[in-house]
């Protein structure tokens, strides 16, 4: 046994770069099938974690709205939470103006707690400072982040203005950037005796929020209806849907999944194509072995040993490159609100076994084939290393191609809805498939017709370059590697290509105002002040409820918009069929809603069907009457009129505040924000909307972007070594053009003119394969149910065509090169 | 007669790991146009690089080689390139003809190299398959073909052109007795009938024994024997 794993392991080493392939291409594999896998959970706990930083560990929160009975909440009311809850605490929360100069001002959110019920909500390590036994009076904790970047030390006093008024406080600790301190946003967050902020309001014992912790096991949405019996008119919810949070990061996931199998496909397929090579290499000592009485069985299992070794050291290393992927993916798509969070690295022990056993298969799955063929093999034909090549017909071969790129063809639009996410990325492989199952007749045909050209172009060195590519087994799999990786290239860049620009003409398309504000508690009175700003032209103000149930159904609305059909479409433009003005009136004369067709599509809704919502005052039945186009929220909303959306939630407060300027956006929004200094708000311009959603999407479809980028630097690594193996097999041949009057120049030549055939053909192949896929890009969207035109960008095929001839080029000229140094004699006469 | 074939002084020395190893050791030797020479030798004693040194595939470390008067050391790899083209056939033990290239296809090679055109060489390519008896095989490819026929591709490949010298390593090294004879009477008809020069590297007496004349190498010296 130990001489065997010897042999193995030297085998392995022996040869270098094609071990450094078939790992590397295990390894990128597993890597990315882990990270892929660990995605969804990193993300959701990077939203969870920016949300714990306002909400610690609480389950459930209570606060005020603006028309709510009163600012204050009593905790009282929960007692018969006692024996479901973990803690029940009363704290109030406000936003402060840190005063750093009479012109420079920093958002705060102050929390008064007691250290105490801080530590059981969101519990924080000091790590500066120890004065917080004594907690009380003016005294301030602030997290490291803040301190070092507004230079704030123990024992300084920091101003905020709260309410017009400023006071001071004194720095008594800074705590670790964790948590509530975890500051990722531009606000800086600080902590204050509950006492000293009471005092500030001129009460004591006021609470205007109240964070319930609940025990292990008890049914968060069920508590929360019990809860709201007793808080009619108060916001009563969940801090983090986490639910919500997963489902959206879902999506992205299943993405990063579908790149993940096709660099698993390319690195199948370089492994398969390796380990033809290495079988054929070790057929004399596989011959050795035979004549020395191993059996059949014995010499597979030293190959396969040779591949579950590959798979074992490539599943190793690729769970440890994939916490190094997770990291960067996650790292890429932190969107700029959470720039301080910390990546944790969240997976399971599951999840780093699938990836192994997944580098395993891989690898011995990819090299099963070569070895039952050679098993076959005589044992005196291995020995003699007289093996017959058999010219076998490739008629069955041919017909298996068509009928994959047929199926790839007709499969997409007739799938049932049911299994069309599975039928139609199987069409998409399929047709990479069939594709490359064709690939020697039509290499066949492309050489008939380069031969022709060529011998116009570069004369009779050009027809005998041309004439070499035939049956070329090392040229077949560069053009199939070739396929396979712009292919992918094509795929990835055209859906993010066309989803970013759908992003960002979204807002371009539908959105006739130039500034978005969102400020809790906003109203009509609200809308009026605004109008009262220079530069204000228009203002419209929206309603949004919260996620809403469709009775009867699985679906989920993420939100409802109240509108006022007399303004919103002149602030949103309504893409959608039939007599717009006359549906948004019906909206205002009964309960009726507006869809988005992406959302018509996943729940299979009709114009005239009744839909029972579930809404803050009960369930009410609304008509549909229309669908608008609209991939705002993965078009997860509905439009009903302002009037019933009032009547139904009891919510008379806008989520957001539409605004026309006819002055420079930046300048209103200078004087928006002079105007509610010290009042919570956000707002944005458009632009800068547009500029924010962009990067924030541009971020995810550039992380899939770089898998496909990996597929293809397996692939380089692949063509090089096929090359390699190419150059090794015709040593001889190329000898034989030398000896019979082929000089170095055109030897050069010869070579340089087949590799940019290869590439040309591979290149085309690759156009051709990534055209079928983008194809099939609609259907596998509406699979998931999202649709968007797709734009197949000109020049991205013409950069892929070129890539390919730049690959092939590239990676031909080390064999260029040692052909023109080879020893002629050597390669002429020793077998 | 006049030489077409001299060589003055030729030494050859590969380097070996540290050892430089002497290959050949002052050869002096003339080929006359028309003869048909046989190189023997016993293994490794340097026929074969002499061999190749004619016909400019290696370089001597020292002397001069000249075919039909020029001196090939002078040479640039373009010029040496053609006179392989157009005066140097080639035979090789193992063949080596181009797999995926038919038996019309490997023929024609030194044509195409030399830019001509295959329509200007249709009649002088059905010739020299009838020479070589396979009319019938013209549009088979190697593999389709037993040893002896793949090598009468490779003899027909080495006329094409109408070198005046044929060189050939062990053209029968790799064939059965019978199939080799007959490949050796081939070489001799194309010797006699069309006058070219034929030098040949062999182990076989019975091959030599066609030659007009031996020259027997060893330890890197010549010596004679008719």
């Amino acid at each position: 046994m130990k001489i065997i794993i010897k042999f193995i392991l030297k085998n392995m080493y022996e040869k270098k770069l094609r071990t450094f392939l078939i790992l590397f291409s295990i390894i990128l594999s597993s890597a990315l099938f882990f990270a892929a896998q660990a995605i969804t959970d990193n993300v959701v706990d990077m939203f969870l974690t920016d949300s714990k930083q306002f909400y610690g560990n609480a389950d459930i929160m209570v606060f005020p709205e603006t028309n709510s009975p009163s600012e204050n909440l009593k905790t009282s009311r929960l007692d018969f939470m006692s024996g479901k809850s973990e803690y029940v605490i009363g704290a109030l929360r406000t936003r402060a103006l840190y005063k750093r100069s009479s012109d420079e001002s920093v958002s705060v959110a102050v929390r008064g707690t007691t250290i105490e019920e801080m530590n059981i909500m969101c519990p924080f390590y000091v790590v500066g400072g120890s004065d917080i036994d004594s907690f009380s009076g003016r005294k301030i904790v602030i997290g490291k982040t803040s301190a070092e970047k507004y230079g704030i030390k123990i024992g300084d006093q920091v101003k905020l203005e709260i309410g017009g008024k400023v006071y001071r406080f004194l720095v008594c600790a800074i705590a670790q950037p964790d948590g509530y301190f975890a500051e990722s946003s531009t606000t800086m967050n600080v902590v204050v005796p509950k006492s000293a902020l009471s005092s500030i309001y001129g009460r004591t014992d006021v609470n205007n929020i109240i964070f319930i912790g609940l025990k292990d096991g008890v049914d968060v949405k069920q508590s929360i209806e019990e809860i709201k019996s007793g808080y009619r008119g108060y916001s009563v919810e969940e801090p983090v849907p986490v639910e919500d949070a997963r489902a959206s990061v879902e999506s992205m996931s299943v993405g990063f999944m579908m790149m993940t199998i096709v660099v698993a496909f390319m690195s199948l397929f370089i492994i398969y194509t390796s380990f033809k090579v290495i079988t054929l290499e070790r057929m004399p000592i596989i011959g050795t072995f035979r004549s020395v009485g191993a059996t059949k069985r014995t010499t597979n299992l030293v190959l396969l040993g040779e591949s579950l070794a590959y798979g074992i050291i490539g599943g190793a290393l690729g769970c440890a490159l994939g916490l190094g992927v997770l990291y960067l993916i996650t790292l890429f798509i932190t969107p700029n609100f959470s720039a301080g969070y910390v990546i944790k690295l969240i997976y399971t022990p599951s999840q780093m076994a699938a990836a192994f056993g997944l580098a395993v298969g891989l690898s011995v799955i990819s090299s099963v084939l070569p070895i039952r063929k050679i098993s076959k093999i005589p044992v005196k034909e291995i020995v003699l290393n007289a093996i017959e090549k058999k010219n076998r017909k490739k008629t069955a071969r041919y017909i298996g191609g068509l009928i994959l790129l047929v199926l790839s063809f007709i499969l997409p639009p007739i799938s049932p809805k049911q299994l069309a996410y599975v039928l139609d990325t199987a069409s998409m492989m399929s047709s990479i498939i069939g594709l490359i199952m064709l690939l020697p007749l039509l290499v066949t045909g492309f050489v008939k017709l380069f031969e022709k050209i060529y011998t116009v172009l570069f004369g009779n060195v050009g027809a005998i370059a041309a004439k070499n590519l035939r049956e070329n087994k090392s040229i077949l799999n560069n053009i199939s590697i070739l396929a396979i990786s712009i292919s992918t290239l094509i795929m990835i860049t055209t859906i993010s290509d066309s989803a970013l620009k759908e992003v960002a003409s979204f807002f371009t398309r539908s959105a006739r105002f130039d500034v978005w504000l969102i400020k809790p508690g906003a109203d009509r009175s609200t809308e009026q002040s605004l109008l009262a700003i220079d530069g204000i032209q228009q203002v419209c103000g929206s309603l949004e409820s919260n996620p809403v149930e469709i009775i009867g159904t699985d679906y989920k609305l993420s939100y409802v918009n109240g509108i006022d059909t007399s303004k919103y479409p002149s602030f949103y433009e309504l893409n959608m069929d039939g007599d717009k003005e006359a549906l948004l009136r019906s909206l205002d004369n009964e309960r009726s809603i507006i869809l988005t067709s992406i959302f018509r599509k996943k729940a299979g809704f009709n114009i005239g069907d009744n839909i029972t919502l579930k809404l803050d005052r009960g369930n009410f039945t609304y008509k549909v009457i229309g669908f608008q186009d609209s991939i705002l929220n993965g078009g997860g909303f509905g439009l009903i009129s302002d009037k019933y959306f009032k009547a139904d939630t009891g919510i008379q407060t806008y989520n957001e505040i539409y605004i026309k300027t006819d002055k420079s956006p930046d300048t209103v929004i200078g004087e928006i924000k002079n105007k509610y200094r010290g009042e919570p708000f956000d707002v944005i311009t458009m632009k800068d909307l547009e500029e924010q959603n962009y990067a924030a999407n541009a971020s995810i479809f550039r992380s899939m972007e770089a898998f496909a980028y990996l597929a293809m630097i397996i692939g380089i690594f692949g063509i090089i070594n096929n090359y390699v193996v190419s150059f090794i097999e015709r040593k001889r041949s190329l000898a034989m053009y030398r000896s019979i009057g082929m000089s170095r120049g055109q030897i050069v030549g010869m070579m340089i003119a087949e590799s940019a055939t290869c590439g040309i053909i591979g290149g085309s192949m690759g156009v051709i394969a990534g055209l079928m896929m983008v194809y099939t890009i609609p259907y596998v969207m509406e699979a998931m149910d999202f649709t968007m035109p797709i734009l197949l960008n000109p020049s991205v095929l013409i950069v892929s065509f070129l890539l390919g001839a730049v690959i092939t080029l590239v990676a031909s000229l080390s064999p260029i090169k040692k052909t023109s140094r080879m020893n002629l004699i050597e390669a002429l006469k020793y077998e | 007669m006049s030489a077409i074939i001299e060589s003055i002084d030729l030494h050859k020395t590969y380097t070996m790991g540290r050892v430089e190893v002497e290959v050949l050791k002052d050869i002096n030797i003339n080929i006359e146009k028309g003869e048909f020479v046989s190189i023997m030798g016993p293994s490794g004693s340097g026929k074969s690089t002499l061999l190749y040194l004619i016909g400019g595939l290696d370089k001597p470390t020292s002397g001069t080689i000249r075919i039909n008067g020029r001196e090939m050391s002078n040479m640039k790899d373009e010029e040496e390139s053609r006179l392989r083209r157009q005066e140097i056939g080639f035979i090789f033990q193992f063949y080596n003809l181009i797999p995926n290239l038919n038996v019309e296809e490997n023929i024609m090679l030194p044509v195409l190299l030399d830019g001509k055109k295959l329509k200007d060489y249709k009649k002088a390519l059905d010739e020299i398959l009838d020479i070589v008896g396979l009319s019938d095989r013209r549009r088979h490819t190697p593999r389709e073909l037993s040893g002896g026929q793949q090598q009468r591709v490779a003899i027909a490949r080495a006329l094409i052109n109408k070198p005046e010298i044929i060189l050939a390593d062990e053209p029968i090294g790799n064939l059965d007795t019978r199939t080799g004879m007959e490949v050796m009477k081939l070489l001799s008809d194309i010797n006699r009938e069309k006058g070219k020069t034929i030098i040949q590297v062999t182990h076989s007496k019975e091959s030599a024994g066609y030659g007009q004349r031996i020259i027997n190498v060893r330890d890197g010296k010549v010596s004679e024997a008719v």
